[in-house]
């Protein structure tokens, strides 16, 4: 087993590189532009006759709350699940468009060790890839005069991972159903899996808990609570996850071991 | 003694498609035997299926006496046994180094001395990454992976197509080190000469079905060209003689080959009065040719 | 000393391989008590398949061409030029009654065939 997960991390690493590269990137973005947004919202909170959001004072006041609503609410999370999709892809699926599928299957190991061995090794690059850009906004917002809570961080970038484990559920999922090249596997999820979940977010933000869509806002659950403690973690929606999560495993390895490759 | 991999009447449909038609094999422990076929023939479509990559439409495939459509005992047969696909293409993401770590954690019987030999011996670069590796040497390193298993049985897929006549030498010469020591070899090839020098046993497929099955030495025995001459006239134009293939009439001649009792050949021709009959021995290219043209 | 033998000649590889044999015992390449190679030396040698080196060996212990001691190996029995000698007249014996055949068939008189036997060995002589 260990030598598969060193296979599937290897197969992955650079995606891997790539992703915590880019979601740092977009992380130190918004450290950067506090400075800048800070005075043009408090001056909108003075004024009487801006349009102003809800939360506008919270955002002006609680750096917490600021990186909470860009990162864990909105783009970080969102480029981070686009990664998590596009990391899913690779094993056998490609390797059967991409040729060393008959490699692999000559090779005394299960069709369910190579899916697990897959699945496993996303979870860890997934975890690892909201963990450190989060800790790297935490560590750079210092030295800008920015306190983030380590424990807002941490709980924040786990909460999301594991909420976000559905997606890549779907990914291998998906990309297991496929058998298509990685190019084409990553194009195919993206615009199957990312752009249904983006239109969900943006139509539940508009129209609130009344729809219906509400429940299938899986992103709801990975934002959390701006202000994350250990009584108001959502375990329900958690679970719903994690069950999804199996269960796409579960139906990927049954579909795996129909396959003729 | 149990045959080391055995077919019951093993089929493959794709749809309407017959890739594979009752196909019974035995092949003998510690036999070289070649499998040949055209392409498209099912070489392939059977290999995949004796090593649990597909699975069978219908029948049985037995290697070691363990059934290869039975997920768990085909994890036990790969272990025991070296397979090269026909498609040499490996991790590109990895070194030649990498994937000989990967490779060997799952063959407890590995060779390492076999390794160290065929590394040497195709001068595999241990550091380079597989996707920069030209074609030949891809295969030289599938090969390496394979060989070095210390398995009992070796199955290899057009083990030699891409390589330099050295290479393919070396690999000759290895394999026949590894049947001195009784490993079994099931291998299918177009090169019809490789395949002439070490193979004991010939299986040949067309179109799905098995139409040749036999050791080698009776094969180069029984099959005999032949060349009747009729004085001065045209062969009688009702003349034909039972089993013979790839006829033709030139002149005062007709010429076949065949695989039948060449007495009986005699016989049947005799009542024709021929004047010469002429009995000469046959390449394995020529048969393979003969049984595939079937007309 | 050993060539590779021609897969696609038509001659079966292991009645090439006697051949061989036969033919250094008789030039003296392989005197008598001399060590033929062991199987899986002279298979990997020559690249083909053990099974038919077994074969050869049999057949030319047989033959007494070879003594085969268990361990030991296969080594080239003694008096073999005698016996090589003899399986060559009794080859050549059957090649000329085959001749006989087809000059007979051709119609030709044994005193015809006699006058060229007599001529041919006056050519013979001189060469």
């Amino acid at each position: 087993m260990n030598m598969l997960l060193y296979k599937a991390w290897l197969e992955s690493r650079q995606r891997f590189f790539i992703a915590v590269l880019s979601l740092s990137a977009v992380g130190m973005l918004y450290v950067y532009l506090h400075p800048i947004l800070i005075p043009q919202w408090t001056l909108a909170l003075h004024d009487p006759k801006a349009i102003k959001p809800a939360w506008l004072s919270k955002g002006v006041y609680d750096y917490r709350f600021y990186v909470w609503h860009f990162l864990f609410d909105y783009q970080f999370q969102e480029i981070w699940v686009l990664f998590a999709l596009v990391l899913s892809v690779g094993g056998l699926s490609s390797e059967y468009k991409n040729g060393a599928i008959h490699f692999s299957l000559g090779i005394p190991v299960s069709r369910s060790a190579w899916v697990k061995s897959r699945f496993f090794v996303l979870l860890m690059e997934g975890t690892l890839a909201s963990l450190i850009p989060i800790l790297v906004v935490t560590v750079s917002s210092r030295s800008f005069g920015l306190n983030y809570s380590l424990w807002q961080a941490i709980s924040h970038s786990m909460l999301l991972a594991v909420a976000g484990s559905v997606f890549e559920g779907l990914g291998i999922l998906l990309s297991t159903l496929l058998r298509a090249g990685y190019y084409l596997a990553i194009v195919v999820i993206i615009f199957g899996i990312g752009l249904p979940y983006m239109i969900i977010q943006e139509y539940v933000r508009e129209s609130g808990e009344t729809s219906w869509l509400y429940y299938m806002d899986i992103s709801h659950v990975m934002a959390g609570p701006w202000l994350l403690g250990w009584a108001n973690i959502p375990w329900a929606g958690i679970l719903i996850s994690l069950l999804l999560t199996t269960f796409f495993i579960w139906l990927s390895i049954r579909i795996s071991k129909v396959y003729d490759y | 003694m149990q045959p080391i991999l055995e077919t019951y009447d093993l089929s493959k449909s794709y749809g309407s498609f017959i890739a594979v038609k009752n196909l019974n094999l035995k092949i003998k422990k510690g036999s070289i035997c070649a499998f040949l076929g055209q392409n498209g023939a099912g070489k392939s479509s059977t290999i995949k299926m004796l090593l649990g990559m597909s699975r069978p439409t219908s029948g049985q495939g037995k290697i070691f006496g363990l059934d290869v459509a039975d997920e768990k005992q085909s994890i036990e047969i790969r272990t025991r046994t070296a397979f090269v696909a026909e498609d040499k293409r490996l991790y590109d993401y990895m070194s030649v180094g990498e994937i000989l770590r990967f490779t060997k954690h799952f063959f407890p019987g590995w060779r390492q001395d076999l390794e160290k030999k065929l590394v040497g011996l195709f001068e595999l670069p241990e550091d380079k990454k597989i996707r920069k590796l030209s074609k030949g040497m891809r295969t030289k390193l599938a090969l390496t992976l394979s060989l070095a298993r210390g398995s009992e049985l070796l199955i290899l897929d057009e083990p030699t197509e891409g390589l330099d006549p050295l290479a393919i030498e070396n690999l000759l010469e290895f394999v026949i080190m590894l049947a001195g020591e009784g490993i079994s070899v099931f291998f299918s090839s177009h090169q019809i000469a490789e395949v002439e020098q070490i193979a004991d046993h010939v299986c040949m497929i067309h179109k799905g079905s098995l139409v040749l099955d036999a050791d080698m030495d009776r094969i180069k025995e029984d099959f005999k060209y032949v060349r009747i001459t009729f004085n001065g006239n045209e062969p009688p134009l009702n003349f034909s003689i039972e089993g013979a293939r790839s006829i033709q009439k030139e002149g005062s001649t007709i010429s076949f080959i065949t695989d039948h009792n060449i007495n009986g050949v005699f016989e049947s021709a005799n009542p024709y009065h021929p004047g010469n009959i002429d009995v000469e021995p046959l390449s394995l290219k020529e048969i393979f040719l003969a049984l595939v043209k079937n007309n | 000393m050993f060539r590779k033998l021609n897969p696609t000649s038509g001659i079966p590889i292991y009645i090439q391989l006697k051949e061989q044999i036969r033919h250094f015992i008789e030039v003296g390449a392989l005197k008598q008590g001399d060590q033929l190679p062991s199987l899986r030396v002279l298979s990997e040698m020559l690249v083909i398949n053990p099974n038919t080196v077994v074969r050869v060996y049999r057949e030319l212990e047989l033959e007494g061409i070879i003594e085969v001691s268990h361990g030991l190996g296969a080594f080239v029995a003694a008096t073999k030029e005698k016996k090589i000698k003899a399986q060559r007249i009794r080859e050549a014996q059957e090649e000329i009654e085959r001749m006989m055949e087809t000059f007979r068939k051709k119609g030709l008189t044994p005193d015809e065939i006699r006058r060229l036997m007599e001529a041919a060995f006056v050519q013979f002589e001189v060469y």
